[in-house]
């Protein structure tokens, strides 16, 4: 049996007797990029943070890298996995550079102090993010997508098997979007890093991922390659809009051209 | 994580500050001694009378504002750092009317039983800040607005019975009454060798708290990615600053703002990492309560103003004026 990178079994998620999650599954290989895709208070986030135990989960089952994610102690996990969600408030007065060095904390028994390796770790995670020229920045200075990829050399100095993102494109313009998600896909296939993101953007989630799990209210109605799950009965299903779709000339995946609100209303 | 060279030097320049108040403080007084007769009387050639009074009256009186100063100012530090609010300090959280409860209890029912008093003032604080979270919390933690709420709530139940316990025994009152309002007066070598123990203890406990306490301040989310206890670290902080606050309750009674103001002005000073904002919070604490309670004692001699009223005096304006320039 070969085990896989994260798998979710059967969550089921609640907040004020109202099911977010309902039997949530989810199978990701080692060294995929995972979308998760779904409309507004489809979920999403409320799985990603399931997977990554921001929240509590009881009887189901998480397994990263084949081990039960609740018999590993959170310090062992964040040695393996690490998970960044939108809106952060670092401190006002924080460089990018120290940002990265708290990556390195979950390698370091609370009275080690930084080494040489952690330094070209943090070093080396600044470099791959491309903020070698900005590492002396405040963080809070920084735009957007700057400040953004300064949280991403932090999970990258954490040397994490897999990398969870929550909407990690949200707020940035669009340049910067798609220098984030080059960066993803680089950080994954260079180092094989696993990763699985929230993603808002239909064409995004198809050209980047190699699998899409798609959630409607609280159930996976979709998990496959961008050709299986991006159908036109799909995006009217669950969103409730009209499409058409043909294929990228350049990375041939399925292209989603957005024709308006669906007449038939399927919620 | 370096610490810049310009913070250590800010640090410095605060104790280099502490020590020359320091010496002014022990020679104003009824009997004024410049600071050079004061050195000589501290080191035992000084004339009879000014040094026993510089000895049994003003050297522990300095001492203690300085222990209370640097205790309350790790407290509120600590506070702010478990509630990422800058509100947070032993005041709002119940601490400090917490222990004020107990000890005026033991004070006015059992006096015979003193020395338990620090102990009792422990207990009192950690049975309000636990009330205080407790009724703060709500399924996935504790959000600031509820902690204010909740504080409030508890703050005025224990200052309800704080205001019972005075008027049932209003006979017994007057001995604690400068207590009450934070008076460092009357204060003997006895309280100093009481009191410095324990804060020793608690500022080593608190130099352990650093790292957590820079980790909190990333923020929930990426203190559990990064493989913290966040509760776990919420609970140990809040244990040493409940210690630290409840025991300078016990001696010096009901002192607020100096938690509250004493970590904001160390945050403008040297910024917000914990390294270099603890140790500035510590020494600027002993420093202000120091200044507070010189003020208090010669701004109307003979009359002894409790440097708690001079705090909540000067705190309230300088807290609106922090308000006003958007720290808040």
């Amino acid at each position: 049996m070969t085990f896989r990178m994260l798998k979710a079994q059967l969550l089921n998620i609640s907040y004020d007797h109202k099911k977010v999650l309902d039997d949530f599954n989810l199978n990701v290989e080692k060294g995929e990029i995972i979308s998760i895709i779904g409309p507004n208070g489809s979920g999403k986030s409320t799985a990603l943070k399931a997977m990554s135990r921001l929240i509590p989960v009881k009887k189901e089952k998480i397994f990263l890298d084949g081990r039960d994610l609740q018999s590993l102690g959170t310090k062992a996990i964040s040695q393996m996995m690490s998970v960044l969600f939108q809106s952060n408030e670092p401190p006002s007065d924080i460089t990018v550079e120290e940002l990265v060095r708290y990556g390195r904390i979950p390698h370091k028994k609370w009275y080690e102090r930084t080494n040489e390796e952690d330094l070209s770790i943090v070093e080396w995670a600044i470099e791959k993010t491309g903020l070698t020229p900005l590492k002396e920045r405040l963080v809070s200075s920084l735009s957007g997508g700057e400040s953004q990829r300064a949280w991403i050399a932090m999970s990258l100095a954490q040397r994490p098997k897999i990398l969870l993102l929550d909407e990690p494109t949200t707020y940035l313009d669009i340049a910067h979007q798609l220098q984030l998600l080059e960066l993803i896909h680089t950080v994954n296939r260079e180092l094989g890093m696993t990763i699985v993101m929230v993603l808002h953007d239909l064409n995004q989630a198809s050209i980047y991922s190699d699998k899409i799990c798609v959630i409607s209210k609280g159930i996976v109605v979709k998990y496959g390659t961008s050709e299986e799950v991006m159908t036109q009965e799909m995006i009217r299903n669950v969103y409730g809009v009209e499409c058409e779709i043909d294929t990228h000339f350049q990375h041939g995946k399925p292209r989603i051209n957005l024709m308006g609100i669906s007449r038939v209303a399927t919620q | 994580m370096e610490v810049k060279p310009k913070r250590r030097f800010s640090i410095g320049v605060t104790f280099i500050l502490l020590v020359v108040f320091m010496i002014l403080s022990i020679g104003i007084g009824s009997v004024h001694l410049s600071p050079m007769e004061t050195i000589r009387t501290i080191f035992g050639s000084g004339e009879a009378m000014s040094e026993t009074i510089v000895r049994d009256l003003r050297i522990p009186r300095v001492l203690i504002a300085i222990l209370v100063g640097t205790n309350l100012a790790i407290s509120g530090a600590l506070l702010q750092a478990v509630m990422r609010n800058p509100l947070a300090d032993p005041g709002l959280t119940g601490v400090s009317s917490g222990a004020a409860v107990t000890v005026l209890f033991i004070l006015l029912l059992f006096p015979s039983f003193d020395q338990w008093i620090p102990l009792a003032a422990v207990v009192g604080g950690l049975v309000a800040v636990t009330l205080v979270y407790a009724l703060a919390w709500k399924k996935n933690g504790i959000s600031p607005v509820r902690i204010i709420l909740s504080g409030i709530a508890v703050n005025s139940v224990f200052g309800g019975i704080t205001g019972l316990l005075s008027i049932l025994y209003s006979d017994r009152l007057p001995s604690a009454i400068q207590w009450l309002n934070g008076s460092l007066s009357a204060k003997g070598m006895g309280d100093v060798i009481l009191l410095f123990p324990y804060s020793i203890i608690g500022w080593i406990a608190a130099l352990f708290c650093i790292r957590s306490a820079n980790i909190l301040n990333l923020g929930e989310n990426v203190a559990i990615n990064l493989g913290e206890n966040t509760n776990r670290i919420r609970i140990v902080l809040s244990l040493v600053a409940v210690y630290l606050a409840a025991i300078s309750v016990s001696v010096v009674g009901l002192l607020g703002f100096v938690g509250l103001i004493v970590p904001h002005m160390s945050r403008f000073i040297v910024g917000s990492n914990y390294r270099v904002l603890l140790p500035m919070s510590m020494v600027l604490g002993a420093l202000v309560l120091l200044l507070a309670d010189t003020v208090g004692r010669s701004l109307f001699s003979p009359l002894d103003i409790p440097a708690g009223i001079v705090m909540a005096m000067v705190g309230g304006p300088y807290f609106l004026y922090l308000m006003r320039s958007g720290d808040i």
